[in-house]
């Protein structure tokens, strides 16, 4: 098994990972990058470390229809990082996933997939006084694509060494929640920002590739047990507009993906909890253009 | 139950609107999309007027230099495949010189190719302007575009021929 090592990250890491076990991989053509973890006033740092198994993963086509099954056959991802809080409105936070595929005809490889850096500012801070005034909060994320990706010869027969989307990513978004004493609801709205990549093919032609403008909204509703833990449902829906080449737009490649999750959490200590989220990816109604996964992750976070 | 003729009415008008409200707003390719069977064609390669092929089943280059006919070997499909490339002039017409220079499968709705790690492309034996691409490898199922670059009588130019993997 191969490790890739990448030196920008190693001196900051330490333990870590994401507020949602997002698999920033499981769809090689691209996805939107990983969100800034949420940190309360008097936190100022916060660990994770998360574990997390992708299977299932089959192609869905322009026109909705699942395709083969496609390589890898699954893949566990560990996710590592660290928030830093700045003040009690400002936190940064560093992400980066390590993951390892699989295939039962190839050797199983392992290496580096995209790491993050998010930032997240608090406009509106939820109060017991001012129950009604949801959390406001603004995030933005910068995923560069370091990773080998499917735009990057050569490529295994069962893209066993791809580890990236091959895309950077800007993600601009808006949170608000409510934490009404025992019902939690939250909405997020991610604006996907494309950066244009120049894919080299086999000739010596280049063509320079733009992903889609997308939107990603996110629901999330649940019900937490004060002192002890919460169980929350997501849904999710991410749309993009179509690709281009050299500015002109591909037809019949616009995205659609329906997700679901739940994600249920458990106090382990004062600030420390552990979890486990399920979820699939384009799990209802009508998906174009992406990959179905399915993911179950274990998670461990500790805020001082 | 018996539904009343206005009743039949709404109902066929409610099934109009409903028709004209789904489908894929993005605009669809121009080019038919070809399929295993199309590219086989019916019995013999040679077609009328002493053409290689027939019109059904040639794919044009973009300056129109050649013509080209694939035929499936085995795909298409998520995994190794195998066809043989028929290189025809503008006319359909066996070209007094070939050569196939690149063939390159591409998924271009997602902006990448297939593994050819392991491709090979060869001249088919007792075949004048026939070639093989042999284990090339397609990634996963959807449309993809097989670019085919080729000189024939002295010309260069580029078929893209788009297929789709079930």
């Amino acid at each position: 098994m191969a490790i890739n090592i990448y030196r920008a990250l190693g001196a900051l890491l330490v333990v870590a990972g994401l507020m949602t076990a997002d698999s920033a991989t499981a769809c090689p053509c691209g996805c939107g990058a990983v969100n800034a973890q949420v940190m309360y006033p008097g936190e100022n740092w916060r660990f994770a470390l998360t574990v997390s198994h992708d299977s299932g993963f089959a192609p869905v086509s322009a026109d909705g229809r699942l395709g083969s099954e496609s390589s890898p056959t699954s893949r566990q991802t560990l996710t590592l990082g660290i928030a830093r809080s700045f003040s009690d409105s400002l936190s940064a936070t560093i992400s980066l996933p390590m993951e390892i595929n699989h295939h039962p005809d190839a050797a199983s490889h392992g290496g580096f997939s995209d790491p993050s850096l998010s930032l997240r500012y608090s406009l509106l801070q939820q109060t017991i006084a001012e129950p009604l005034l949801p959390g406001l909060q603004l995030f933005a994320t910068l995923k560069p694509s370091l990773a080998k990706s499917l735009y990057d010869q050569p490529i295994h027969e069962y893209q066993m060494d791809i580890h990236g989307n091959g895309l950077n990513e800007g993600v601009a978004g808006l949170d608000v929640w409510y934490d009404l004493s025992e019902w939690k609801l939250g909405v997020q709205q991610n604006l996907i920002l494309p950066m244009t990549r120049i894919n080299e093919g086999s000739a010596g032609t280049s063509q320079a590739f733009t992903p889609g403008l997308g939107a990603k909204l996110a629901v999330s509703a649940g019900y937490n047990w004060i002192g002890a833990g919460q169980l929350l449902g997501i849904i999710e829906q991410e749309l993009r507009q179509p690709n281009k080449i050299s500015g002109k737009e591909i037809p019949r490649s616009r995205v659609r993906v329906n997700n679901f999750g739940v994600a249920a959490t458990v106090a382990a200590g004062p600030r420390r909890s552990i979890g486990i989220n399920l979820k699939r990816t384009a799990a209802f109604g009508s998906n174009q253009n992406t990959t179905r996964a399915d993911s179950i992750a274990i998670f461990y976070m500790a805020a001082i | 139950m018996s539904v009343s003729k206005f009743g039949w009415q709404w109902l066929c008008l409610f099934g109009a609107l409903l028709t004209l409200g789904c489908g894929e707003k993005d605009s669809q390719p121009t080019q038919p999309i070809a399929t295993p069977a199309d590219q086989q064609g019916t019995g013999s390669d040679v077609a009328e007027d002493g053409a290689l092929f027939s019109s059904q089943e040639a794919h044009s280059s973009a300056a129109g230099h050649f013509t080209a006919k694939i035929v499936w070997e085995d795909g298409p499909k998520v995994g190794y495949c195998s066809l043989k490339v028929i290189l025809a002039d503008g006319e359909r017409k066996a070209p007094t010189t070939s050569e196939l220079v690149n063939f390159e499968p591409w998924m271009t709705v997602h902006g990448h190719g297939g593994s050819l790690r392991k491709m090979t492309v060869a001249k088919v034996d007792g075949e004048d302007s026939a070639y093989r691409a042999d284990q090339f490898y397609l990634t996963m199922s959807g449309p993809w575009d097989l670019k085919i670059t080729a000189k024939v009588n002295g010309q260069e130019d580029t078929a893209v021929i788009p297929v789709e993997v079930p």
